[in-house]
């Protein structure tokens, strides 16, 4: 669409879900109920308008305070006051009647005023209470829902003919009056927002939902609202695919060591494809934290590829010492701007907001390593499970249209054996390859061991390989190296991940060759 | 001097400074300064204001002759209504500075003692000065 018709509103993140603004004459209606932020929505169009794009504006308040409307908006970090010194604002405190008087009138001093300052915008706060002025007391069709109807087409009428782009709040209620009146004002207005406020699990999540623009295609769905003090409103799309014009996906056939360790990359077939994602599945405690520094220090120091870390349930700080005491200096990379590090307690996450985040942090830093240290904290954070697998997927698609290597650490809850790589929130068939970590009981003690059960586009081995986390960190021990030794080695047995390990005879510990799984 | 003593007499002479006596004429200048630009009738600020018609209207004249309000032409009953702060800088301050007093209860009550009720019964209670 072309730039001039187009109104940009400025909102952070908004315009980019419009594909760029709304037609230049739409009459954009904001709806909602009590705290979902409506007025805010209004005013910072006006704000935005006047300090972005020079389109002085007009707000017109019934039942707020405009001094209030002005402390709300220094809170956000616009001075309001400055702007209706300049002339390029004015905030009108009048009542629904006059209002509805005005617009009807050729000699309208709302409009004169408009015309005095070159307004372009306009936003009426809470039209819905022009309900009052259409309550004539009469018997329908000339009071009621019907005659608000046509007070509404008056007002848009009358604004369409002073060429003012207007944006109207609409109260939604719970009585049926105000059902009614919000529906006749949807159907009028051109483009509608649909602002909610819901809690769950004790906290408020904000949502804006495009639910009409005429004339232009949008982003559809319920998008993140967020209220930013100082800085005012920030539109997040909701966590899905990516833009529909970013659909093509590179491919790499270029393969990277996993940690640096060659018997590992050996496993996956000759290490793991550059764009590819990698599902890391196990218990707590075998060491998925410590081979995800691994991993991003193999990218940093050998592979000169940056790194983001995303941990949800270890500090950084906690990380970087866990890790120390093996012997590998996280800190280090962090300090030189080689690794990242995104922490967000689970309690508070947003879930289109942490994707921003990720998405900017990328991009930002130009990073080809990400780890993202515990998904099972997403699970139990995200609730459901169509968000949840809405956001691996939009994070596997761009993880792959940027060839970045991604790693997803998952806590698997069963401790001996599984039944399930994922069972709670199962999106194990969207990763390239699957590495699984698990504790095996031989004797009486506790023996890890690392099993690759799938890597696409590899010929990759089956086998079931004991590995040790000391000094240096993750270490696969060969096969043979305890040969002579008790515990025996894994190969000395069947059954390893089935909870019930089953010794072979001497001659079970050969035939390797003919364990080498097909290319998947 | 008390500080009661000054304050009360400092009161006495802004509002001498800038001309009004009337509390109906405060509480209409008071209702435009924390309203700013209204579009409106003085019926319905009478109504906002708990005062009747032709006090406000009065005060809006006053006020007006004061140049401390703009009013515009009128359409369909109502008109645009502006606070004007004074240029002069002495009308100025002291306008600034009933403002601030008028914030607090203590200033408000001062007010309320300098300033004639005129029309208004004493049972009512100007919104202007937030009494209650």
């Amino acid at each position: 669409m072309a730039e001039d018709t187009v109104i940009r509103t400025g909102i952070a993140g908004l315009d980019a879900l419009l594909l760029g603004g709304i037609p230049r004459s739409n009459v954009i209606l904001v709806e909602g109920g009590v705290g979902t932020g409506k007025t805010l929505f209004g005013v910072e169009f006006i704000y935005q308008g006047i300090t972005q794009f020079n389109e002085p504006g007009i707000i017109v308040v019934f039942e707020t305070s405009p001094a209030k409307l002005i402390r709300d908006a220094a809170a956000m970090g616009w001075d309001l006051p400055a702007l209706q010194a300049q002339k390029k604002l004015q905030i009108i405190f009048t009542s629904p009647q006059v209002i509805e008087q005005e617009l009807r009138s050729a000699d309208s001093l709302l409009l004169e005023m408009a015309v005095e300052i070159g307004a372009q915008r306009i936003f009426i706060d809470g039209i819905g209470l022009l309900r009052q002025a259409s309550n004539t007391g009469m018997p329908a069709p000339f009071s009621g829902p019907g005659s608000y109807r046509e007070l509404l087409q008056q007002l848009i009428e009358g604004l369409d003919r002073e060429h003012l782009t207007a944006m109207l709040s609409h109260e939604i209620g719970t009585y049926p009056e105000a059902q009614v009146t919000a529906e006749s004002a949807g159907f009028l207005a051109d483009t509608v927002f649909l602002a909610r406020r819901t809690l769950c699990n004790r906290r408020i999540f904000r949502t804006i939902e495009i639910v009409k623009s005429r004339g232009q295609n949008y982003e559809p769905g319920e998008h993140t609202l967020d209220i930013r003090d100082g800085k005012g409103l920030e539109v997040f799309r909701r966590v899905q695919a990516p833009f529909r014009h970013n659909l093509a996906q590179p491919t790499s056939t270029a393969r990277r060591s996993f940690v640096g360790v060659e018997a590992l990359d050996q496993l996956f077939g000759g290490g793991v494809f550059d764009g590819s994602t990698t599902l890391v599945a196990g218990l707590s405690g075998v060491g998925k934290t410590v081979l995800g520094t691994q991993i991003l220090r193999e990218g940093a120091l050998r592979q000169g590829k940056r790194g983001l870390l995303i941990s949800l349930d270890e500090h950084p700080a906690q990380i970087a010492r866990n890790a120390g005491t093996l012997g590998l200096d996280l800190q280090e990379q962090i300090d030189s701007g080689m690794i990242h590090v995104l922490f967000e307690s689970p309690q508070e996450l947003n879930i289109d907001i942490h994707y921003a985040t990720i998405i900017n942090l990328v991009e930002k830093h130009d990073i080809q390593r990400m780890v993202i240290d515990g998904m099972t904290s997403y699970s139990n954070a995200l609730i459901e499970q169509t968000v949840y697998r809405d956001f691996v997927h939009a994070l596997v698609a761009f993880s792959k249209f940027r060839l970045m290597t991604t790693f997803f650490n998952y806590e698997n809850p069963e401790f001996l054996g599984l039944s399930a790589f994922m069972p709670d929130f199962p999106v194990s068939s969207i990763v390239d390859n699957i590495l699984l970590l698990s504790l095996v009981e031989m004797g009486s003690s506790l023996r890890r061991c690392a099993t690759v059960v799938k890597a696409r586009g590899s010929k990759h081995e089956f086998d079931s390989r004991e590995y040790v986390i000391e000094q240096g960190g993750f270490r696969l021990l060969p096969f043979d190296e305890l040969a002579e030794v008790k515990p025996r080695p894994f190969s000395a047995y069947s059954s390893i991940l089935s909870r019930a390990p089953t010794r072979l005879g001497a001659a079970g510990t050969g035939n390797r060759s003919s364990r080498s799984g097909n290319v998947s | 001097m008390a500080p009661e003593k000054s304050t009360d007499s400092l009161v006495r002479e802004r509002l001498e400074t800038l001309g009004f006596s009337l509390l109906s004429e405060w509480d209409v200048l008071a209702f435009l300064y924390r309203h700013g630009t209204s579009l409106t009738s003085a019926a319905q600020m009478a109504h906002l204001l708990g005062d009747n018609k032709a006090a406000v209207g009065a005060a809006l004249d006053r006020l007006e002759s004061l140049g401390l309000i703009q009013r515009s032409r009128g359409s369909q009953g109502v008109r645009l209504y502006r606070i004007s702060v004074p240029a002069d800088p002495l009308r100025y301050s002291c306008f600034i500075e009933l403002m601030n007093l008028a914030e607090k209860r203590e200033g408000r009550l001062l007010l309320l003692k300098h300033l004639s009720r005129g029309s208004l019964q004493p049972s009512i209670r100007a919104r202007g000065l937030r009494i209650a």
